[in-house]
């Protein structure tokens, strides 16, 4: 019998192996090169912690903040503190930046697993649910990139394991582990911010019975718990209400500011009493945040279309695999129909609760605000696989779902790696990267080195250079702090009628339209970088190879 | 007679209440002139649409990814095993199943004339017992709503068009479930008639939005 356990253990753990892997293969496979470019958000990242490893401030000068500046949208700093140690190993590069969320994301395949087991679900059906965790586009896009809300998303779902944990073996460590992991996530991403503390509430009422509050043992822990929270709570209140850092983040992304609203609203005052009752403004506000709710609840967004990986019409991605479809069917019977009320409760709260955080700002439909979701859906996938095996008593079918598990992710492969750099890689600031390293590299030629903010073949989009400019320039953050320039590498739209005067031994970086191209001649333009789609993205123009036509 | 509708009416109380508290319900049949002409412009749409599931355009976009997939060699096996008109069929399955958005229902509306301006056209709270009564349907192994669920939207598909004539046979089943939530989640509470007060007030006071709209 001891032979037996040992043996099933031993599978289990290869198995558990076996799922790490492949999550840190799917993770770590050219990631330099995957998403195509660092993104403003993630250079931005990357540069305030290189400032902090260098002077212990960020690139405005402040001492360890709880929050950073950035471009004013006052990131959270859980992740920019997390990238500190990889930039410190590998230097200031993509690698380090996009490390640390890489490897947290393999680690929360293993994390899932013990999850979906103290749900009282079987091995297998954890098991499952991690190697799903590790391919599904949702999780693996997420994880390729320095997104703060999948760290956020993991730190919740490690709170939530814990405290399962608690309630079973009373452990106090646990719990406060538990708190600390909330608390965490709350620093480390916008959405937790609402969602954790319902959350919070929500596991105390459903393990209500389990946790037996009149016992002094665990008036005790939750007094533990209470307090590590309010360790973390005090710094975040401080900076809520006497700092702009957290109200200007939720202002500058609330649907309040949306025009859509802001143009119906009544600001002025209502005309009439029949106005006031029936075009008041919290019913609008109402309703145009309930489209905001309900746009989440949408099968396309879940199975064809919600990674927006590729533009209307064209094949896509959602959130979750086209196989998934039928496993979550039956993850929704299987949990309707099971006794365990706890994970019933669980996932009931999670589903309602999932999309709120996103449903509160600006975007239709926004992927990552909505990873806080992304359990639920591993606990659909989790009792859907423990249908299949335990109710339906067909494992076989489990390997079956393995294949065409594989078969989808061959094809989101493609479209990660084929079409959507294709498609959107003006859109992940493509070609900053080498108009950075350009311009560093030969700054000394020219007197000025001119880059334009604006560019984009299918928009125009508005990028913030100068980082690309900090990042891979390595400019020292001592220097930077100090000067607050980037010598003579300036951020400036061309105005070549005026300019190719004003600026006669200048180099000029813009989108083509921006000079425009057709009043520059040939022999000026020393570089041209083109987008991955195939079209012309910036031309380099030196003012002193020519007189312009 | 007399007494069947009593019976059935105590027997779907909830639903009843639902549906006069809806107005897309409402605004669907008072407008029978203009829900007769889409049925009698039907079978039109029903061939233009038949005929645009496999359209150029579509098959273009097809084509597009395949001649870009995977590697320099185009058009090899593998891009034609994943991109093909299965594509297509599965793009149309998703804007079918679209037609079952609960948005359209309990929020947004179809966006044109059969649906009632400024509100949604079933209550939005009526969303919260559609989950229960969909949970309460499964529970009692009850399928056969929700196979209706999955034929109904046929209408609205093959007219081509997200429009509240061809989906009212949703509509309706979307209250059906959201009474069978309410049944579930009220029929035992002490506060019954004072939820329900608020229900109604609240379906009044859109309806009554509605048509202060209109007006």
């Amino acid at each position: 019998m001891a032979n037996l356990l040992k043996k099933k253990n031993i599978k289990i753990l290869g198995a558990i192996i076996v799922v790490f892997v492949i999550a840190l293969i799917v993770r770590f496979w050219k990631l330099s090169q995957y998403p195509v470019s660092l993104s403003m958000d993630e250079v931005s990242v990357g540069y305030n912690a290189y400032s902090i490893l260098k002077t212990g401030r960020d690139e405005f000068g402040e001492l360890l903040p709880l929050a950073f500046k950035s471009v004013g949208d006052y990131k959270p700093p859980v992740d920019i503190y997390l990238t500190v140690p990889s930039i410190a190993l590998f230097g200031l590069n993509e690698f380090a930046v996009r490390f640390h969320v890489a490897l947290i994301a393999a680690l929360s395949s293993i994390l899932f697993i013990f999850f979906i087991r103290s749900m009282r679900l079987s091995w297998l059906s954890a098991i499952m649910t991690g190697l799903w965790v590790a391919l599904v586009s949702w999780g693996v896009h997420f994880s390729r990139g320095s997104f703060a809300g999948l760290t956020a998303m993991i730190l919740t779902t490690l709170g939530v394991w814990l405290f399962i944990k608690w309630t079973k073996d009373k452990n106090k460590l646990q719990l406060i582990g538990s708190a600390i992991a909330f608390s965490v996530a709350v620093w480390g991403y916008h959405a937790e911010r609402v969602f954790v503390p319902l959350l919070v509430l929500v596991l105390f009422y459903i393990y209500k019975d389990r946790i037996k509050f009149t016992k002094p043992e665990t008036k005790k822990h939750i007094v533990y718990f209470a307090l590590v929270v309010l360790v973390f709570a005090i710094p975040f209140l401080n900076l809520t209400f006497f700092t702009p850092a957290i109200k200007e983040r939720a202002i500058s992304t609330s649907i309040i500011r949306e025009q859509s609203l802001t143009g119906i609203l009544h600001i002025e005052g209502y005309e009439n009493v029949k106005e006031l009752i029936f075009d008041n403004n919290a019913y609008l506000i109402f309703r145009h945040w309930l489209g905001k709710y309900f746009n989440y609840f949408d099968l396309r967004l879940w199975f064809w279309k919600g990674m927006q990986f590729t533009p209307p019409g064209y094949s896509g991605l959602g959130f979750l695999f086209l196989v998934d479809l039928p496993i979550i069917l039956m993850g929704i019977y299987s949990l309707i129909r099971s006794r365990n009320k706890e994970i019933r409760k669980l996932a009931l709260f999670w589903f309602f609760a999932g999309p709120l955080p996103a449903s509160l700002t600006m975007n239709e439909q926004h992927p990552l605000r909505a990873l806080v979701w992304f359990p639920f859906f591993a606990l659909l996938m989790a009792s859907g696989f423990e249908f299949i095996a335990a109710k339906l008593k067909r494992p076989k079918m489990l390997a079956l779902y393995v294949v065409v598990l594989f078969i989808n992710f061959v094809y989101f492969f493609d479209i990660y790696t084929n079409h959507s750099p294709r498609f959107f890689s003006e859109y992940w600031q493509y070609g900053y990267k080498d108009i950075a390293i350009h311009a560093c590299e030969n700054k000394d030629k020219y007197d000025n080195v001119f880059i334009s903010e604006s560019f984009g073949v299918k928009s125009d989009i508005t990028g913030l250079p100068h980082l690309y400019v900090l990042f891979y320039c390595k400019y020292d953050p001592v220097e930077y702090l100090d000067t607050r320039t980037t010598e003579n590498i300036r951020i400036k739209r061309p105005y070549w009628k005026q300019d190719r005067y004003e600026y006669p031994n200048s180099l000029f970086i813009a989108a083509p339209w921006d000079f425009p191209i057709e009043e520059v001649p040939e022999e000026m333009i020393v570089k041209k970088i083109y987008f991955k789609s195939g079209e012309l993205g910036f031309i380099f123009v030196d003012t002193s190879k020519g007189n312009a036509k | 007679m007399h007494i069947k509708i009593s019976e059935i009416l105590h027997k779907r109380i909830y639903f009843f209440l639902l549906l006069l508290l809806s107005p897309g319900f409402w605004w669907v049949i008072f407008q029978p002139i203009n829900a007769s002409i889409e049925l009698v412009n039907f079978p039109i749409n029903v061939k233009r649409k038949v005929t645009s599931i496999f359209s150029d355009e579509k098959l273009r976009y097809v084509e597009e990814m395949r001649w870009n997939a995977f590697s320099e060699e185009k058009e090899e096996l593998i891009s034609r095993l994943y991109y093909n008109k299965a594509m297509v069929l599965v793009d149309n399955s998703f804007e079918y199943l679209s037609l079952l958005s609960p948005r359209i229902y309990f929020q947004a509306g179809d966006g044109t004339e059969f649906s009632p301006p400024g509100v949604e056209p079933v209550p939005f709270f009526a969303f919260v017992f559609w989950v229960f009564g969909l949970i309460k349907l499964a529970k009692q192994k009850e399928f056969k709503p929700l196979f209706l669920l999955l034929a109904f939207p046929l209408f609205g598909f093959l007219a081509g068009a997200r429009n509240l004539v061809f989906l009212f046979p949703v509509l309706l089943l979307y209250i059906y479930i959201a009474s069978q939530g309410i049944e579930l989640l009220i029929n035992e509470c002490k506060k019954r008639n004072l939820i329900i007060g608020l229900l109604i007030i609240y379906g009044v006071f859109i309806i009554s939005r509605a048509l202060w709209l209109t007006c």
